[in-house]
């Protein structure tokens, strides 16, 4: 695949944070790519960097060195075409549905206002916004007639979860990263959150997909490829299938192991 | 008033038709629990299905606008309606608990040390000496050096929080150990040791544990027996190994399920 | 249709509040101060100015209903009259903190850290300056007067209402929510008024309340001490003022306006706290299921 297929790419990233004797490398020359179209997972504990990574790649935090280039455009700083394109084009999910959603909105307005952002900026837009959030709404499982007019305290961690994964894809994002998105939920109701992502991608299949986990097995149905990050470096990358039946690193079978039965 | 007291290590515990309401709203309903000397149970359901309240029950620390009915039984002491002196001399001395988010449950301006003592302070009489000792030999069981003890919560990472929780509810030898959700908010390889840890310490120990999760397979790796609940009310209990491979309740099977699609499935040729 | 809907909307906060025992005193006693305030416009039983030397200190009559000062004029007119300029006061004093308060509030939890920095060591700076300081300040250049009661007020407790309103606002500032606004490229002023905002309400509108109330009190307080209402204009600390000095041989005309203004300094702190539950969605159910 050439660069010019591919829609994100951080290049040596490396993050220093504070001064000094306490200086603390959180990112050492770091490397990822995601293509059009593919579900990236990207693996590791806590302290291992992926929240940071994820930061950087976004264009929300600059790294200490490396770049980041986001279909082709340079990254860096909020005037750079790149991140401008981001801004547009990503979505974010997070880890808790309750502090990722305004408690004293109703679901239909939380789902539009990435659209009311949006319009307001371009002022050329005049799609229905009703209309796209409904259907956001029912592509992640959730029927619009009941969900509208509910506000996150009604709702259940899964079905809250679901209306956020909703509002990342009302504007036909490029790319969506969902930043633990099951971690806070319970176990039986992520199968839910799976299954709107693998809905997400049976319909939108030219969308491109980051999911940060620490657990295997939430990704292993999802993801095409897995970067396991530990203390700040990549450990191993490559297809689900061979990292999951044949790891290279300690750390990956350590992952393997605490993710079987 | 009868202090609690017991000859020898026996405890078992038995709750009968126990039912639990926050005003006026039922959260549990007659649920009856068995947990025999030394055995490890599991108490799993899904948010909200009520299993911490019963936790919190059975520690008497139930919150002000809750009524309790029906019994549980601690060994002889009846902890429903029990006066808070009684309760008190239970918890940490007979009871241990382990909680959910280390990170609030330890009080961040206390060095670890003096967390993990406080109990042996209220529950023996020790000089300080012999309680250090007993202190630093605690921390080693649970895989934290001597230098942890003079270190805040905060510079320890979530794992060894975790771990330091475990070092406070097991130091007086407790009978009991009631552990809910002590590693939902670990990462997964932190969980894992987390959980055989404490079935190692369990053990070691002849104590008993209840342990609450939401997630089958930290059950099977927790316990032997197991009850399942559901909007207050237990709908399946037996054997964990078993329940795992034969659900029979709709509500156990969609749990069951959640847990099998979540653990890897690995071709069996390339197992190492 | 939007009228219906927000009109509604009213209905049920209204219903909320009166279905509770002090909802239903806080809304009596607040309405009365009203309508008393109006009334007293047109009509009040006494001229204000209708004194009499020799029925000075009178006891409650037919004539008087609670009796005359000690220039003989009505006391029960005058308490009527009093009401208004303390309604005008408490209001306008609140208009103002709330204003001072929520700009001081936004500048506090601004992403801009210079902003932020500055404005929160200016609040704590200024917030130790006693609103009667503030007070005998302002009346150096402007004499005792209205304005100087509620420009010392709002000054006072626009600067607690921002620190008091910054926690609540500093949590939804530092939320996912407000996070994920600002990746789609929302502004920062959108974001403070379209998120921050509403979430910090529920506690700005308690303290917004009590600072009515505390108003009212202040009012009788600078009067007394001769910074506030001048006299001759009818006020409820300019009818506790002039009938103070008497209390050991008139007690009861001090204990009408005592009594007025401590129940209405009640009213008003109960009424922030049912108006809270009541108009906030996270804490009222009904409201959500409309």
């Amino acid at each position: 695949m050439t660069e010019q297929e591919m829609l994100l790419i951080g290049k040596g990233i490396s993050r220093v944070f504070g001064k000094g004797k306490n200086q603390q490398r959180a990112l050492d020359d770091v490397s990822v790519e995601v293509c059009s179209g593919e579900c990236l997972a990207l693996i590791g504990g806590s302290g291992s960097g992926k929240s940071t990574l994820t930061r950087i790649l976004l264009g929300l935090d600059q790294p200490t060195s490396g770049t980041v280039a986001f279909e082709g455009n340079p990254v860096d700083g909020r005037k750079s075409a790149g991140y401008q394109a981001l801004r547009r084009e990503s979505s974010l999910v997070f880890q808790s549905p309750f502090t990722s959603l305004d408690p004293r909105w109703m679901v239909t307005r939380s789902v539009a206002e990435p659209l009311n952002i949006q319009r307001k900026r371009s002022k050329t837009d005049n799609l229905d916004i009703a209309a796209k959030v409904r259907e956001s709404l029912a592509l992640v499982g959730l029927d619009p007639d009941e969900f509208l007019n509910r506000y996150p305290i009604d709702l259940s961690g899964g079905q809250a979860q679901r209306v956020a994964i909703a509002r990342a894809l009302v504007t036909d994002p490029k790319l969506i990263v969902a930043d633990e998105p099951m971690s806070a939920i319970d176990v039986a109701a992520r199968l839910q959150i799976l299954e709107a992502f693998a809905a997400i991608r049976k319909s939108r299949p030219e969308t491109s997909i980051i999911m940060i986990s620490h657990d295997l097995g939430v990704v292993q149905h999802i993801a095409d490829r897995i970067v396991v990050l530990h203390n700040g470096k990549v450990v191993e990358s490559g297809g689900t299938d061979d990292v999951l039946n044949r790891p290279k690193a300690a750390y990956t079978r350590e992952l393997v192991a605490a993710a079987s039965l | 008033m009868r202090m609690p007291k017991w000859k020898g290590k026996f405890m078992i515990v038995e709750a009968k038709r126990l039912g639990i309401s926050i005003a006026g709203k039922s959260i549990v309903s007659s649920v009856d629990l068995h947990i025999g000397d030394g055995e490890r149970v599991g108490l799993i359901g899904s948010s909200g299905s009520g299993k911490s309240m019963i936790s919190k029950a059975m520690l008497g620390l139930l919150p002000t606008n809750a009524t309790a009915e029906g019994s549980v039984m601690l060994g002889d002491t009846q902890v429903i309606g029990a006066d808070e002196t009684v309760l008190a001399s239970l918890r940490g001395r007979y009871v241990g608990a382990v909680f959910q988010n280390p990170a609030s449950s330890l009080n961040p301006v206390l060095i670890v040390g003096k967390q993990v003592e406080l109990p042996l302070k209220l529950h023996y009489d020790l000089d300080k000496a012999d309680r250090q000792k007993r202190v630093i030999a605690m921390l080693e069981k649970v895989g934290l050096d001597e230098a942890t003890a003079n270190k805040y919560p905060s510079e320890l990472s979530g794992g060894q929080q975790q771990r330091v929780g475990i070092a406070t509810a097991l130091i007086t030898s407790p009978r009991l150990i009631i552990a809910d959700e002590p590693t939902t908010a670990l990462d997964s390889i932190t969980q894992r040791q987390i959980v055989d840890l404490l079935v190692t310490l369990v053990d070691k120990a002849g104590a008993s544990m209840l342990f609450i999760t939401h997630d089958f397979s930290v059950l099977a790796r927790a316990t032997t027996r197991c009850y399942v609940l559901d909007d207050g009310q237990v709908i399946e209990s037996g054997d964990t190994a078993d329940l795992l491979d034969n659900p029979q309740n709709a509500q156990t099977k969609k749990l069951v399920g959640a847990a099998r699609e979540l653990t890897l499935q690995r071709k069996q040729d390339c197992d190492d | 249709m939007t009228k219906s809907k927000s009109s509604s909307k009213f209905s049920i906060v209204l219903r909320l509040i009166w279905r509770r025992g002090e909802g239903k005193f806080a809304l009596i006693v607040l309405a009365s101060w009203v309508v008393v305030s109006l009334v007293s416009l047109v009509w009040t039983p006494q001229s204000l100015w209708a004194t009499d030397g020799y029925h000075v200190w009178a006891k409650p009559s037919v004539a008087h209903w609670l009796g005359t000062d000690g220039t003989g004029a009505d006391v029960f007119s005058w308490l009527m009259a009093g009401a208004r300029t303390n309604l005008f006061i408490a209001i306008l004093a609140v208009v103002f903190a709330g204003a001072l308060g929520i700009l001081l509030m936004s500048a506090m939890v601004s992403r801009n850290s210079a902003l932020s920095n500055v404005s929160v060591v200016a609040v704590d700076a200024l917030i130790s300056i006693p609103t009667v300081l503030i007070a005998l300040i302002l009346a150096v250049p402007m004499g005792a007067s209205v304005a100087v009661v509620i420009i010392a007020c709002g000054i006072g407790y626009g600067l607690n209402l921002a620190r008091i309103a910054r926690p609540q606002a500093l949590l939804a500032a530092n939320s996912d929510y407000v996070g994920s606004a600002l990746s789609y490229g929302a502004s920062g002023f959108s974001v403070m008024l379209h998120h921050i905002l509403p979430n910090a309400m529920p506690t700005i509108m308690v303290q917004l309340s009590l600072s009515a109330g505390t108003a009212v009190l202040a009012e009788s307080g600078l009067t007394y001490l001769g910074f506030g209402v001048p006299s001759g204009v009818p006020s409820w600390g300019h009818s506790l003022a002039t009938s103070v000095k008497f209390i050991n041989v008139y007690p009861l005309t001090v204990l009408w306006p005592g009594l007025i203004v401590t129940i209405v300094v009640v009213a008003l702190n109960v009424f922030g706290d049912v108006l809270r539950d009541a108009i906030d969605p996270v804490t009222n159910p009904e409201l959500r299921r409309s």
